[in-house]
């Protein structure tokens, strides 16, 4: 597989429920290093896709591949397993773990996506430091259900970015945060971007400014079909997607100041 | 390497970290740096059981013995409910299915460790193939799945008659130690049933406290993320019920030497369901709640008809369970711990 081969992707992916078509017909393909974000209206299909690229759900046509194999029909855990991690809208945390636990299962995922022969204590160092660079340090003792909800966010990319995997998934990870804590998350998603230039990450976001300062690439959904597809500077300038999704006045007036 | 400007809460975090702050997560969790204490807790009661036991008279030995051997179910119960959330019907189905294992094979002339090696085969053979169907279920369903199962046990039992003994009972053949026959009222049986509560709450507390709960903890509260981060969810789920199972049938096997006849008017619903009340009203995450539970249930019903009158029984014990369940969801365990860590949690919050 060369640079260039998408190392996650999804084709021709159809999600039908009942007789709701959430998702018609979209391509979707992510290359190591890729910072793809993926916009529209509520209801536009971005978290089902993002659902059916980890594995909760199955298409009901269409194929995913990773890594050149077909993982259409592969369940979460095994996806996990090979290095397709992801956070969910609303933070998924065990309550009864500390948050510091929570984030040892990225740790513990390591080894397995990474086939690593590594000490027990290893997961806890590699949570810790996890932990830190998304600000939760303080809170690492405490429950999930005792931390601010902005800490709760932050441990859940603190834990997929503890697996160190190929492919992260990120669904609207700013949502719910303060303006201070959304700049802490751009700076921290920055440095690990940095630190490892060949995680391909997809990020479910509304705020256009984080979409805009974190994905160099914009995938934009309309009632699950494919509106726009290029680099973000593109997409956001594109009239069909401000008619879509981003016409509302104070919405232009952002992308303003984000495209320059 | 923390890029962190942003403070949270800062009044927050003071307690949050710290040996205060994981002492206080412990005490809700059940989970922690109190295992030490928890476990030190248990070996104290255990001396206060043996004490009791071996100083009062047969029939309060014999009480202490049930109500050990309905905690030792009661552990398997809380495995469940404290990890997944499940609620377990079926508790004295696997008490039955250890009890006529134990009963039959000593018929047959077995030994009584070879018994027991029965006991423990199968019930996790059996155990692992009925909660293969189990884990599909959440909630309610798997409530009613195990309700079932143990409706249907009395007849079960009748139908297997060549196993069982069916209408007629069984007996069971009492073993015999040195010159001692060991039955419900022995001492030698009290000590055996504390001993091997001790060591099954504390293989129970240590599993929680360790990787196995922490997954568990992780696919009953937390599930999709779990999946998604690789826990083999169904796997853990068949495994904590397989526990169950094998403490429910160990369980089993102790009432069938304790109680030295089985007949299919013993494994009913109504004791599966009095175990799952154990469970609540001892606190699921506690192995002192499992005992407390056990006396309650196994032990309270027949010593307080010889203080109310035998009419009252049931609206006394119904009475104690509804104040027992004042203690809150951590249950009369849980407050116990509570109030004995307050005194340490607010000098070290000063």
């Amino acid at each position: 597989m060369s640079s260039t081969d998408p190392l996650l992707a999804g084709r021709d992916i159809h999600m039908t429920f009942g007789g709701v078509r959430a998702l018609k017909g979209v391509e979707v393909a992510l290359r190591p290093g890729s910072r793809l974000g993926l916009i529209g209206p509520n209801g536009s299909g971005k978290t089902t896709l993002l659902n059916v690229l980890s594995g909760v759900y199955r298409a009901t046509a269409g194929q995913v591949v990773f890594g050149g194999r077909d993982i259409t029909r592969l369940a979460p855990g095994a996806r996990g397993r090979i290095g397709i991690v992801r956070t969910f809208q609303h933070p998924q945390l065990a309550k009864s773990l500390t948050v510091r636990e929570n984030v040892e299962l990225g740790a513990r995922l390591s080894r397995h996506v990474h086939g690593r022969r590594r000490r027990r204590g290893d997961d806890a160092a590699k949570a810790a430091e996890a932990l830190e660079h998304f600000g939760c340090g303080a809170y690492a003792d405490g429950l999930p259900e005792e931390v601010p909800y902005g800490v709760r966010k932050m441990a859940e990319i603190a834990r997929v970015a503890a697996v160190e995997a190929p492919v992260v998934l990120l669904d609207e990870p700013a949502a719910g945060l303060s303006r201070e804590e959304r700049d802490e998350l751009i700076a921290a998603i920055r440095t690990l971007n940095e630190q490892r230039p060949d995680t391909a990450m997809c990020l479910v976001e509304h705020d256009v400014r984080l979409v805009a300062s974190l994905c160099d690439e914009l995938l934009v959904l309309a009632t699950g079909e494919m509106l726009a597809h290029g680099p973000t500077p593109e997409v956001l300038r594109d009239e069909r997607v401000r008619a879509a999704y981003l016409g509302e006045q104070g919405h232009e007036t952002e992308i303003r100041e984000e495209v320059g | 390497m923390s890029v962190s400007t942003v403070d949270h809460q800062p009044a927050a975090t003071a307690t949050m970290n710290g040996r205060a702050g994981r002492l206080r997560a412990s005490a809700v969790t059940g989970r922690g740096p109190l295992l030490p204490g928890r476990l030190a807790v248990a070996a104290v009661v255990a001396a206060i059981v043996l004490a009791l036991g071996l100083g009062g008279t047969s029939t309060l030995r014999y009480s202490l013995v049930i109500g050990t051997i309905f905690a030792i179910a009661i552990l398997g119960n809380n495995a469940i409910l404290a990890t997944l959330g499940e609620i377990n019907l079926a508790a004295g189905a696997f008490m039955a299915l250890g009890a006529y294992t134990a009963a039959y094979t000593l018929s047959k002339g077995w030994a009584l460790p070879a018994a027991f090696a029965a006991v423990v085969v199968v019930s996790i053979v059996v155990g692992a193939l009925l909660a293969i169907p189990t884990v599909r279920l959440h909630g309610l369903f798997t409530a009613l799945a195990t309700f079932a199962l143990a409706y249907a046990i009395p007849d079960l039992t009748i139908a297997l008659s060549g196993v069982t003994g069916g209408d007629a009972g069984l007996a069971v053949t009492p073993p015999i130690v040195g010159d001692t026959l060991v039955d419900g009222s022995s001492t030698l049986m009290l000590v055996a049933v504390v001993v091997l509560f001790l060591v099954l709450a504390a293989a129970s507390l240590l599993l929680f406290d360790r990787r196995p709960g922490a997954s568990l903890l992780a696919v009953g509260e937390a599930p999709h993320a779990a999946s998604s981060f690789g826990l083999r969810s169904t796997l853990l789920k068949i495994s904590v019920w397989t526990w169950a199972t094998l403490l429910g049938a160990i369980a089993g096997a102790c009432y069938a030497l304790a109680v030295g006849f089985l007949n299919p008017t013993i494994f009913t619903v109504f004791l599966s369901i009095s175990l799952l009340a154990g469970s609540l009203v001892g606190g699921s995450r506690s192995v002192l709640g499992a005992w407390i539970g056990g006396l309650l249930v196994g032990a309270l019903p027949s010593n307080i008809q010889s203080i109310v009158p035998a009419s009252a029984t049931g609206a006394v014990f119904g009475i104690v369970l509804l104040l027992a369940l004042l203690a809150g969801s951590g249950g009369l365990g849980g407050l116990i711990e509570r109030q004995a860590l307050r005194p340490m949690l607010a000098r070290r919050k000063a």
